[in-house]
């Protein structure tokens, strides 16, 4: 009875707790409402300015020379002053007397609605040039009209189409915000943090140092041109996180003369180039921490480009573009700057007449992937491999599902770029996320992308990169449910996946939106999941923070720990254009891995690779004394201490076009340690496909014998009272030793120690963080060790791919229409890796290197069969997501 | 003190926290100031907003831990209870600046016009069951034929190698064409 009335008074105590802080909360808020005091995102309102004044204003063109007179015009005959519009803009606002501007961005809350604006004040600065000493321009007496065509005045037309991307994009990721977390109908977790504002990475925070928010982005402007990297050439630059905007040269141009043509006269570079910008603010959105009170950026942050070639390249320079059509709603970039003169412009849909015949909006004669990857519409008939031409297919389908949702979805233009650019912010900070959480309503833990913090680095360069397959099923994903699920269901599932399959990304056989554990297997009945799409089970109460656990618990309330989900499935109906292809069609040449591989190793070769690799953003770290190019010799065979480069001519046996192949000599997990001692550690090869055989001195493995959970290198630990790591991933080559007339595959650290008797310090790799004694004799060179192959025709190799069309019409053409050879563009630095061997190394000692290989459209490479989940993050550093390449090769004198 | 005080106290506290949260979303907007872009006599005032309200109860991280003067980011290797025992697999040393300089040029070769280093944090990272010291840099460089390139690297702040690199510059220039 005592208990009975203890229960009572708790109830009263906490019914009036409830109803007290409830009359509060009301009371507060009705106070504290004011919606006048909001302003609309992304709007700059400044009560000072009186609309008839130049003050804060300038004459700015709106568009080129070439659309914006209609007319083609030449660097020979435009006047800048003809496309000048004759109402005054306003480029900054009336408080700045220098040329920068301030970024405004409001996000959602639940219950309080529309934050006041966080403000960043100068994010924008235009400069000159990028020397120390250049300082933004000053107002001419309170406006910004400067002489058509001096600096000054390009100065200002870039403040203001900068300008103009910066406050769009504010307005969408306010939009995305909103949609995601507070207005939506929240089926899946976002990727998009809650907390975007508090975390300033609204903004360029993956560039500041620690405790400081950020700094600008600077917008430098070339207006007097000198600098020979911005010929022909615009770019975007993370160290400094700027644009550089350069100039072109044009047919008839020479030395000295005025440079008439500049990338920023064309807008639509100006907002490709912020394009990439904000793709690398979408894939770091996630990428802060909390330390103290004090939000930090990640010490890695993830960015849209590897250097050379490779998908995630390609997709973002046709994300850029489609930036570009995000602001002037024209299918086509760089008319004027890359347009007539350099044969560079791109279009955006079939339908441009730039297009080769035989392109058009018909389903099936999209620009889809992968046929598409090498075509250059200058010169359709003749493969190009470039990341310009190689993301053609994304821009094209990003226009196409725009179009869809004005056509489906009744949208005009501004907001279904909105919606799409909400899928690529949501799927990019997922797929960029260093953190391994993927949500932040991810409570459990358990990372569900890049394997985990500690591995993010490795898993997102190199590993695990982004490709278009991964891109394609994260838009599937937010597209079915923060679109077809949400905001528009007439745009469905299957029209969804319809307009992918015209693009060839209908790549995968699920949404992969069960968000399964990185280090979970995906076995089925062993798996381990995050989220669920049906019935879920085992409700986890979760949502930001417990305080409001109990309020919107239900939110997302299909989000539950450790239980296995079923991902939602990909019709099979739909699938008609995107082929998959089997692993086993990427093959070595008839005769072996011998007439695979190309050879370099010249003197001169190890020098320019190393410096071509280095202009590229990479830098190797190639072994000094114990191996080098003085060691190379010349002869095509890998001789004792040269420093090798070797190219995969690999063949697509299959009668479909195969894109995206990815080669890594990384470490991974095909060796089993039987001792972690310091002094003595003992490994023993894994049998995988059979290579090495048991007789030869393999053993069997399974994963949980093998994989690393946190991507763990078996490196040389750095004390000796330390012992290695029990589960690691391993350097890739073995060696063979012969005794009794047994042969077996050993590690190389028992070979040096217990055949040739080297030391440690005899070892490539020596003194390194990374080393390994287990790449003592033959080391795969840090910076190089992963090829990217764009794409292999059907039966044809990666090189005939490249050069048969040259080649072909070079056997018919007259003498003076044929293509000098060393005009035919070749496999690119990006298909080679470079190898160093150990000058102590006997001649005749063999070796074998597990190089792992997948490509983008393979159809046993995601998952183990059918209807099984996809691999896992974990399962990434073993053989199964992979083809294993056996490589094999004997040291000649 | 008994139940029906501690749920009175509970009451109180509850109010005020409200309070607070909603006090603080009316306080005028969050504004952060850019470094000035002129060379600087003294550290720009750069403030990190604070937020219009504060809606979530995440577990908020320590500070961060410190191996002498540097940050350390990551986690203490499993049975390194204190960032005093983490055992060290480098030590400092000033020319590792001079170490990797000597590395670019070299693999730069003949066609490296121009460089320049730019040091940006020193801190330390777990490696394996130790810990290493390493320097964040921004690396510029230019070549006889045009080429520019940047990136950021992390460097062993004893012998100047670079552990990783990131961040390229994104250039709009094309592969070329017959």
């Amino acid at each position: 009875m005592k208990a009975a009335r203890m229960q009572l008074q708790l109830l009263r105590l906490k019914k009036g707790t409830l109803f007290g802080v409830s009359f509060l909360v009301f009371s507060l808020l009705a106070a504290g409402c004011n919606p006048t005091e909001l302003q609309t995102a992304g709007v700059r309102t400044d009560p000072n300015v009186v609309n008839d004044s130049l003050l804060g204003k300038a004459f700015v063109y709106e568009d080129d020379p070439i659309n914006a007179t209609g007319r083609s015009s030449q660097p020979s005959n435009f006047n800048i002053n003809r496309i000048v519009g004759k109402t005054p803009q306003t480029i900054v606002p009336l408080s700045k007397t220098t040329l920068t501007n301030d970024c405004l961005f409001q996000q959602e809350q639940y219950i309080f609605g529309t934050t006041s604006p966080y403000s960043f004040v100068d994010c924008l600065r235009v400069l000159s040039s990028d020397s120390p000493s250049v300082v933004p321009l000053q107002s001419n007496g309170g406006n910004w009209i400067f002489p058509a065509g001096s600096t000054e005045f390009y100065q200002v037309q870039a403040m203001y189409h900068t300008n103009k991307v910066v406050e769009r994009m504010m307005g969408s990721m306010q939009f995305i915000h909103q949609q995601l977390h507070v207005g939506g109908s929240k089926s899946l977790p976002p990727a998009v943090p809650y907390e975007l504002a508090d975390m300033g990475t609204w903004w360029f925070k993956y560039l500041a140092s620690k405790s400081q928010m950020t700094k600008a982005a600077q917008l430098t402007v070339f207006s007097s041109i000198t600098d020979e990297s911005l010929r022909n050439n615009a770019f975007y630059e993370p160290v400094s996180n700027s644009v550089k905007l350069g100039w072109t040269s044009y047919p008839g141009y020479s030395a000295g003369k005025p440079f008439s043509v500049l990338m920023v006269q064309d807008p639509s570079v100006i907002y490709h180039e912020m394009g990439h910008a904000f793709m690398t603010l979408f894939l770091n959105m996630r990428n802060a921490e909390k330390i103290g009170a004090v939000w930090e950026p990640l010490k890695y942050q993830a960015f849209p480009y590897y250097g050379f070639y490779s998908e995630l390249g390609a997709m973002g320079e046709g994300i850029a573009d489609y930036f570009s059509y995000a602001m002037n709603a024209r299918p086509s970039l760089g008319d004027w700057a890359f347009g007539n003169f350099v044969f560079g412009r791109r279009p955006m849909t079939e339908d441009h007449p730039l297009h080769a015949p035989g392109i058009s909006s018909l389903a099936d004669e999209r620009i889809s992937y992968p046929d598409y990857l090498l075509y250059e519409p200058s010169q359709p008939g003749f493969p190009l491999e470039d990341t310009h031409n190689g993301g053609m297919f994304t821009s094209h389908y990003l226009v196409a599902l725009t179009d869809s949702l004005k056509n489906e979805c009744f949208m005009d233009h501004n907001t279904a770029v909105d919606h799409v650019m909400l899928v690529l912010a949501e799927s990019f900070a997922f797929l960029g996320d260093m953190t391994g959480k993927g949500s932040d309503y991810n409570k459990t833990g358990k990372a569900i992308v890049n394997l985990g913090p500690n591995a993010a680095y490795d898993w997102y360069y190199s590993v695990r990169q982004v490709t278009a397959r991964r891109w394609s099923q994260a838009m599937a994903r937010n597209i079915y449910h923060f679109i077809s699920r949400d905001a528009c269901s007439n745009f469905t599932k299957e029209k969804s996946e319809k307009l992918l399959d015209m693009y060839g990304l209908l790549l995968f056989r699920h949404y992969d939106d069960n968000g399964t554990f990185s280090t979970s297997s995906s076995d089925s009945t062993t798996r381990q999941d995050s989220f669920a799409m049906v019935t879920p089970t085992g409700l986890l109460n979760s949502t930001v923070g417990g305080f409001f656990s109990s309020m919107f618990g239900s939110y997302f309330a299909n989000t539950i720990s450790g239980n296995k989900a079923a991902p939602t499935t990909v019709d099979e109906v739909n699938r008609v254009k995107s082929v998959l292809v089997p692993k086993a069609a990427l093959d070595y040449k008839t005769t072996g891995a011998y007439s695979t591989i190309f050879i370099d190793d010249s003197q001169s070769f190890g020098q320019s690779i190393a410096s071509n690799v280095l202009f590229q953003g990479r830098v190797i770290s190639p072994t000094v004394g114990i191996a080098g190019p003085e060691y190379n010799n010349g002869n095509n065979r890998i001789s004792p201490g040269e420093i090798v480069g070797i190219g995969l001519d690999m063949v697509n046996r299959s009668n479909v076009s195969i894109g995206g192949v990815t080669i890594l000599a990384t470490p991974w997990a095909h060796m089993k340690v039987n001792n972690t001692s310091y002094s003595n550690p003992q490994t023993q090869p894994c049998s995988i496909n059979g290579f090495p055989s048991l007789s030869e001195g393999a053993v069997t493995c399974t994963d949980g014998d093998v994989l690393p959970t946190d991507g763990a290198r078996f490196r040389k630990p750095a004390s000796s009272s330390s012992t290695y790591p029990a589960k690691a991933l391993h350097p890739v080559c073995l060696v063979q030793t012969s005794s009794n007339n047994e042969t077996r595959w050993v590690s190389q650290d028992f070979f040096r120690k217990n055949i040739l008797q080297l030391e440690d310090q005899d070892c490539l790799g020596f003194g390194t963080p990374d080393f390994s004694p287990a790449e003592c004799l033959a080391r795969f060179v840090p910076g190089m060790e992963m090829a990217f192959l764009a794409k292999i025709e059907p039966q044809l190799s990666y090189i005939e791919t490249l050069t048969k069309p040259y080649n072909d019409f070079n056997l018919t053409a007259d003498d003076a229409d044929k293509i000098p050879v060393n005009q035919i563009p070749g496999p690119a630095s990006s298909s080679v890796l470079l190898l160093e061997m150990n000058k102590w190394i006997p001649p005749g000692t063999t070796f074998t290197c597990r190089l792992r290989a997948q490509f983008t459209n393979c159809s046993d490479c995601f998952e183990s069969a059918a209807g099984q989940d996809e691999y896992t993050d974990i399962e990434y550093g073993g053989h199964k997501p992979f083809k294993v390449l056996d490589l094999g090769f004997i040291v000649l004198e | 003190m008994n139940r029906r005080h501690l749920l009175r106290v509970l009451l109180i506290i509850g109010i005020v926290t409200t309070s607070i949260m909603l006090w603080q979303r009316q306080q005028p907007a969050p504004t952060a100031t850019a470094p000035d872009p002129v060379p600087q006599t003294q550290a720009p005032t750069v403030s990190q907003p604070e937020p219009a309200t504060k809606i979530g109860d995440e577990v908020i991280q320590a500070a961060p831990l410190k191996k002498g003067t540097r940050p350390f980011y990551g986690s203490l290797p499993p049975g390194v209870q204190n960032i005093r025992q983490l055992k060290m697999a480098n030590k400092p040393s000033p020319e590792w600046r001079k170490k990797l300089v000597t590395h670019i040029k070299r693999i730069g070769g003949p066609n490296l016009k121009s460089y320049s280093v730019t040091p940006e944090e020193s801190y330390v990272v777990p490696d394996g069951d130790a810990g290493r010291y390493v320097e964040r840099v921004t690396v510029k460089i230019t070549g006889k034929k045009g080429e520019y390139t940047s990136f950021f690297a992390e460097v062993d702040s004893e012998t100047g190698y670079v552990i990783k690199s990131w961040g390229a510059a994104i250039p709009e220039k094309r592969s070329h064409r017959h």
